[in-house]
């Protein structure tokens, strides 16, 4: 049983054709279901929340990241299974799971590849590509172990699979290692030019904490604060890919 | 900007760590460490990288400044910019002129690959 999450932009008249296109081709292959449109003042993970209950079983995003985003902690605590059908921009996650654009991404779903991932949580929200931080000094916690600081500004990036669209997988971090991948760029001072270093470091429960509240982009929607969790939940994510995804499967 | 390998861990310049660090792949150091550190693979300590503790690992490259022990289960290279204040101890040692080392070596029993290799040859 598929439902249907239409975000409030796809709706404007210049994703019309698109639409239509899209709806021929699931209903010829016979993936019919209940559209939800989302609109301001519209709770989305209520409503999919209620959805799942009744019986949905795949939940398919037509939209961009931050759509997926708005319905990750809904989709992910009900177990349904996640598919997508990448509209407007920016759309990092359906491109990482091989996933194409318009009427080809309904041929996908039909396909019904399933793979589990592994998804982020930065304190009550929960993401599937990263988390971007402006560049400033930072702390990045790892428990009691250690802490690793920036001894000059430098921006941290954590990912689950990548924050920009990657060239290539190697651009991209492991969804399936049960370990988010933390990335600070700083830069060294080299006879008049500033070299980029990369710290690299997987970690699974860890906090990033700034001196001054700073806004984080999670999945592209801005979060605001100065100590942000982070946690690892390994694998509760089953989302529809296709045979051209950029990871590895498990 | 050097890239990242695939389990790799990687301290770069301009970042310091405080407190005991382990990994379980390998891990390359260019920054400033001050706790000690321990990887289940290999460790290397770059030219411009400082650890003020105790290194363990299967095996190492130090080019950079090392105050503490450093135990090393197979093959350790102390290349010419190498600084170390501390114990060794290591299966194989490479020492390149021109580094410095301020401490005992330690290497264990029947550790002499290219003896061996020598016999063989005979």
């Amino acid at each position: 049983m598929y439902c249907y999450i239409y975000d409030d932009f796809v709706q404007d008249r210049k994703h019309e054709k698109e639409l239509s296109a899209i709806e021929h081709r699931i209903t010829d292959l016979g993936l019919q279901g209940k559209i939800i449109r989302l609109a301001l003042f519209r709770d989305p993970e209520s409503m999919i929340r209620k959805e799942i209950e009744r019986g949905v079983k795949t939940v398919v995003v037509v939209g961009n990241d931050q759509t997926v985003h708005k319905i990750a902690n809904a989709v992910v605590d009900g177990g349904a299974v996640l598919g997508l059908i990448p509209v407007g921009t920016p759309n990092v996650f359906a491109r990482i799971l091989g996933i194409p654009k318009g009427v080809q991404a309904a041929d996908v779903l039909s396909r019904r590849i399933i793979e589990e991932m592994d998804v982020g949580r930065v304190n009550d929200h929960r993401f599937f590509t990263g988390v971007s931080f402006p560049s400033v000094k930072t702390v990045v916690r790892a428990g009691k172990a250690f802490d690793m600081v920036t001894m000059q500004q430098g921006a941290v990036q954590v990912k689950n699979l990548a924050i920009e669209p990657p060239k290539d997988a190697s651009e991209l971090s492991d969804p399936i290692d049960g370990a988010l991948d933390v990335e600070i760029t700083t830069y060294a001072h080299r006879l008049f030019r500033k070299v980029p270093n990369l710290t690299h470091i997987p970690l699974s429960t860890f906090d990033v904490i700034t001196k001054e509240p700073v806004t984080a982009h999670v999945d592209g929607v801005p979060v605001h604060g100065n100590e942000f969790h982070f946690e690892t939940e390994a694998g509760v994510l089953q989302v529809i890919v296709s045979r051209e995804r950029m990871f590895e499967q498990a | 900007m050097k890239g990242k390998v695939a389990g790799e861990t990687i301290i770069a310049e301009g970042v310091k760590v405080e407190g005991d660090f382990k990994s379980q792949g390998n891990v390359v150091i260019e920054g400033h460490v001050s706790g000690n550190v321990s990887a289940a693979g290999d460790i290397t300590i770059g030219e411009r990288a400082q650890i003020d503790a105790d290194v363990a690992a299967n095996s190492a490259v130090i080019s950079g400044t090392v105050q503490g022990n450093i135990r090393i289960e197979e093959r350790l290279e102390l290349t010419a910019t190498a600084n170390v204040a501390g114990d060794i101890e290591a299966r194989v040692l490479q020492i390149a002129a021109g580094s410095t080392l301020n401490g005992s070596v330690k290497m264990a029993a029947g550790a002499a690959p290219q003896k061996k290799a020598v016999e063989e040859e005979v």
